[in-house]
């Protein structure tokens, strides 16, 4: 008589890993309900987890090279002039609007893997979606969703993201594109005489700088050249940002 | 009792980690069990994914193609451990 087996079914986990993992599940399906329905009780739980998060990423600014560093020197050096005009004219136009509410960034990048910063305040300070948020003066990005203690904001440089705006003492119009990770790019005719330091705008009350031009790529076979830009503001290192009023435009 | 810690770090990492060491942790976690690289990709969308800063809840994508990947895994190692 042939031998009966009888082969058990592989199962992927054990009963004991399979209730473990359910047991999971439904606390992230309660977790996505909170932050669906009660986003304030979500981050008033994760918030003092990101307060311990803050202790491993705010340090990232120590690990930039000493060659970046002066490299940027130098940037900044060339910029200055130009800079102490535009800053007179915008603390003429706009020293009152970018005080804004100050609030602290409790996570930022590297911790999320999105341009995305989350603050410390929300609708009980003031603040709402749509707001422009600034670091030291630098527009960085606007207010996409709000709780009662603490809203998200969505940086400029965010992958994908395309803000309007100019580039150099002539103001060429530029669509930048964030990159993610605080940088962006932008194309531009070849022939409008984009050079490596200019400036980059955005508007705001005024223009307003906040990146400078630290490649350009052109190809003798096309029109236009690819402009690399960098931040003015690191959102690797953002402790605190101003959020205001987005202005009218 | 490593099992634990090791699921534990990659559950908590969102919120402590860089995401680089998140991703590490997560998959390392998942050769344990399998799901807990999905549940730590929901976990990093619900705290920071906004539909501006990305069109695609990237964690989770990442998350669930880890577990997946785990799952291979665990089945290939086991058939060759019972195999010799």
């Amino acid at each position: 008589m042939k031998t009966q087996y009888f082969r058990r079914t592989k199962s992927f986990l054990s009963p004991q890993q399979s209730i473990f993992a359910i047991g999971a599940g439904v606390i992230v399906l309660i977790l996505i309900v909170l932050r669906l329905a009660l986003p304030g009780v979500f981050t008033a739980l994760v918030s003092p987890l990101w307060g311990m998060g803050s202790f491993f990423t705010g340090q990232a600014h120590l690990t930039e090279d000493a060659a970046t560093l002066e490299a940027r020197v130098l940037a900044l050096e060339a910029e200055n002039e130009t800079l102490r005009n535009e800053n007179l004219a915008l603390t003429e136009n706009s020293s009152d609007e970018t005080q804004g509410i100050v609030a602290g960034v409790v996570a930022r990048p590297p911790l999320s893997p999105y341009d995305v910063l989350i603050l410390g305040v929300g609708t009980d300070a003031g603040i709402y979606a749509g707001m422009q948020a600034f670091s030291k003066g630098i527009p960085v990005g606007t207010v996409e969703s709000v709780s009662g203690g603490s809203a998200r904001v969505a940086l400029y440089s965010s992958s994908g993201r395309q803000t309007e705006g100019w580039v150099g003492e002539a103001r060429v119009p530029i669509t930048l594109k964030g990159l993610g990770g605080g940088a962006f790019q932008a194309d531009v005719p070849r022939e409008s005489g984009v050079v490596e330091g200019d400036l980059v705008y955005i508007p705001g009350p005024g223009a307003l700088p906040m990146g400078v031009v630290v490649t350009i790529e052109s190809n003798a076979s096309s029109p236009r050249s690819l402009v690399r830009i960098r931040p003015m503001a690191n959102p690797f290192t953002m402790t605190s940002v101003s959020v205001v009023a987005a202005p009218s435009l | 009792m490593m099992k634990g810690v090791l699921v534990s770090s990659a559950l908590l990492s969102p919120f402590l980690f860089p995401f680089a060491i998140t991703l590490i942790l997560a998959a390392a976690a998942s050769v344990v069990l399998p799901p807990i690289a999905l549940i730590t990709g929901i976990l990093t969308d619900l705290a920071y994914y906004t539909p501006t800063a990305s069109h695609l809840p990237v964690a989770t994508i990442s998350g669930l193609l880890i577990s997946v990947v785990a799952l291979f895994v665990r089945r290939f190692l086991k058939a060759r451990i019972i195999g010799g």
